[in-house]
């Protein structure tokens, strides 16, 4: 150990006095008449205001949630244990934020924002983000036009999501639901790589603390917690902290946001954060609604889900946003043109959606992404229902080429089904009927794909080219797979220029050219 | 309904009817007079009980205290049996005297210091005060004592309380490091 001069320590020491107020000062104080559950009834804080933060004698803080007649309704952040009947709590006259800087990137915080990931202190500039904060107003916002990429053919192709849109992953236990987010994170790696990062943000909300490590792990592994954040309040820590861990996610994607970058943010679950919800509203002794949940969880969800937001790209009048918290605006740092994308998570039980959260959440959202189990069980991985799959955003979140070459795919995997249930009863089919279903079977290998292995947009482009257009014809269903594969790479190795350009948004008769030819070249190894 | 409400409505009801029928002083008289009564737990327990009926606890009441209280304080405390709300009693009691304390422009206030105050620093304390904007210009002093401040005071009035004691302070320090 290196040796410390008794100097020095009394240098520190009076360091940290130096800020410390020996002054009293008036404060404004109640006391508990009952506390369990992880919430409290504050007899007094007779000025306390709605959504303030509250203090307990040991350092818990609590947020005010019921202004009532005769006491006040408080839930705890932090464990009950310290607080007795008759505590003395104080008002601190802020509303509750979290601290939130660069240095959060590749952290693992609770909804408090504190770390726990045992990686110490978050270090560099803080900023006090609050919770619970305004959507940005309608002159503050601009049309969503540029795609998020997410890296799996089916939702890029079909359901294009675009940067500021709130896009629900729906369906039932065990769909792929966690996984679909998981690649989306993984495949904003190309972006950080070519230094124009997508920070992404995973809230876990009322998951198993194993899920979350697994999570973590993975996001590791494939090098994506770099420009990630994970929020956890998992299953065991009180229902306030999972009810609020969105909305500290939330805070840490407007930071993002209204510094002009682009985020991303996954909710997971909500309805898991609505029972957590519930449960402290029917504590704090709120009327329960329709499936015991209060009148205010559509409010809850749509509050949330507001927040994600395309902002203006004029930094003059982000500039004058509504309700930018004081620390950030004062610091400068406000620009324009940032972006916070949702995907929240929602799971169903046995495919009800009809069930109360599933509609509210399907309501809020610009479109759904539904996962079904039987997809899942008969090898169609992602499980995505295309047919009652939408995004309301649609084309103008899909760069030009794609939106050229998957403009078909949806009509014609819809005609594949309708014809698929129909060749069930009889082998004479036309021609024309056979090559629809024959080409639908190969779309629908191609629109397969493993976990973890999110495909960039130019490849994507390449082999759905392909698909609607019929080339595959020669190669069999069960080795659409290996073909995939070869073909990508051998497109990448002879004509990396071609990938360029539809990168980039064209697609060139010749280069379409070049790319039927490798393919029929290849195909022809396959046939026989 | 909660005990809070309840004791805030009796009590409310008790100090309009007083001040009506100008019996005020006499009122308050009467419920300090109880309130003293029921600092012994016996007669809270017996109050309380669930088991023993109404009619009984009347009976006991008019036998204890027939006769003893001057104003209308003797038929509110007999309504209060009747309809029940014999177990929230003490909390009426507190409720009415805070209330006319409110009503009379009095400012409750207690001190509490780690030892007893010397009876200059009591007027020293109570003439700072009245000199501050946070009271009424009446106030009712009360003074406690607690070791566990280990040194200064508190003062506690309503819900707003100044903390200059020794044990806070400390506690400051210690969250000050902590960070």
């Amino acid at each position: 150990m290196v040796g410390v001069s008794p100097e020095e320590i009394s240098a520190i020491i009076k360091e940290q006095l130096s800020g410390f107020k020996t002054e009293a000062e008036l404060e404004e104080v109640g006391s508990v008449l009952q506390v369990g559950d992880g919430i409290a009834r504050v007899y007094g804080l007779s000025k306390a205001r709605a959504g303030e933060l509250v203090e307990f004698e040991n350092g818990v803080n609590a947020i005010v949630l019921n202004l009532e007649e005769d006491n006040v309704g408080v839930v705890l952040m932090g464990p009950s244990d310290g607080i007795k009947e008759g505590s003395t709590v104080r008002r601190t006259g802020k509303i509750a934020s979290i601290q939130v800087g660069e240095e959060i990137v590749g952290r693992v915080v609770n909804t408090l924002g504190q770390p726990i990931d045992g990686k110490g202190a978050i270090g560099g500039d803080l900023y006090d983000m609050p919770l619970e904060r305004k959507a940005p107003g309608v002159i503050y916002r601009q049309p969503v036009t540029e795609p998020l990429q997410t890296g799996i053919k089916a939702i890029d192709a079909m359901i294009p999501i675009g940067r500021g849109q709130r896009e629900l992953i729906i369906g039932d236990r065990q769909t792929g639901k966690t996984a679909i987010a998981i690649d989306t994170i993984i495949n904003q790696k190309e972006f950080y790589d070519r230094g124009e990062p997508v920070f992404c943000i995973y809230v876990a909300s009322g998951q198993k603390s194993s899920t979350v490590a697994q999570v973590a792990k993975v996001l590791e592994d494939n090098g994506a917690m770099d420009y990630t954040v994970i929020v956890s309040a998992s299953a065991s820590d009180p229902a306030p902290l999972q009810f609020y861990a969105p909305f500290a996610g939330a805070a840490i994607g407007e930071y993002f946001r209204d510094t002009g970058r682009p985020a991303l943010i996954v909710y997971d679950d909500l309805s898991k954060q609505a029972v957590a919800y519930r449960e402290v509203s029917l504590l704090l002794k709120r009327p329960p609604g329709r499936e015991a949940y209060p009148g205010d969880v559509f409010y809850l969800h749509s509050r949330l889900l507001e927040r994600a937001a395309k902002v203006i790209d004029n930094d003059a009048i982000a500039q004058t946003m509504n309700d930018l918290p004081d620390s950030l605006k004062n610091s400068g740092k406000v620009r324009g043109g940032g972006s916070l994308t949702a995907l929240p998570i929602i799971e169903t039980q046995a495919a009800d959606v009809s069930a109360y959260i599933p509609t509210n959440v399907i309501s809020i959202t610009d479109g759904q992404i539904f996962l079904e189990s039987n997809l899942f069980n008969s090898g169609i991985r992602p499980a995505i229902n295309v047919g009652i799959s939408v995004s309301r955003v649609g084309g103008s979140a899909q760069i030009k080429s794609m939106k050229k070459v998957s403009g078909t795919l949806k009509l014609d995997q819809a005609q594949y089904r309708e014809l698929e249930a129909f060749s069930k009863f009889g082998s004479d089919l036309d021609a024309a009927t056979l090559s629809t279903l024959e080409k639908g079977k190969r779309n629908v290998e191609i629109l397969k794909q493993p976990q973890y292995s999110p495909l960039s947009v130019e490849n994507q482009v390449a082999i759905i080219y392909l698909g609607t257009n019929g080339y595959l014809k020669d190669v069999p269903v069960n080795k659409v797979k290996a073909f995939e594969e070869e073909f990508l790479t051998a497109l990448g190795q002879k004509h990396p220029e071609v990938l360029s350009s539809f990168k980039a948004g064209k697609l060139e008769k010749e280069n379409l050219e070049l790319v039927k030819t490798l393919a029929l070249n290849i195909a022809k190894s396959y046939s026989a | 309904m909660s005990v809070g409400r309840i004791a805030t409505r009796y009590a409310k009801s008790l100090l309009d009817l007083s001040i009506d029928q100008n019996q005020l002083e006499d009122a308050v008289a009467d419920i300090q007079g109880m309130k003293a009564t029921m600092a012994s737990k016996e007669l809270i327990n017996f109050f309380k009980s669930p088991v023993i009926k109404s009619d009984k606890k009347l009976a006991v009441y008019n036998a204890a205290f027939g006769g003893k209280f001057k104003s209308i304080a003797d038929k509110f405390f007999q309504l209060v049996i009747k309809k029940g709300r014999e177990d929230v009693l003490p909390e009426i009691c507190d409720e009415f005297l805070h209330q006319y304390k409110e009503h009379k422009g009095i400012s409750a206030i207690t001190i509490v210091s780690a030892s007893k105050m010397s009876a200059e620093a009591e007027a020293k304390v109570k003439a700072r005060l009245l000199e501050s904007n946070e009271t009424y210009s009446n106030i009712d002093l009360e003074f406690e004592i607690d070791e566990s401040l280990i040194g200064g005071f508190k003062i506690k009035m309503g819900d707003k309380l100044y903390d200059a004691s020794v044990a806070h302070k400390l506690e400051q320090l210690r969250k000050e490091f902590s960070n």
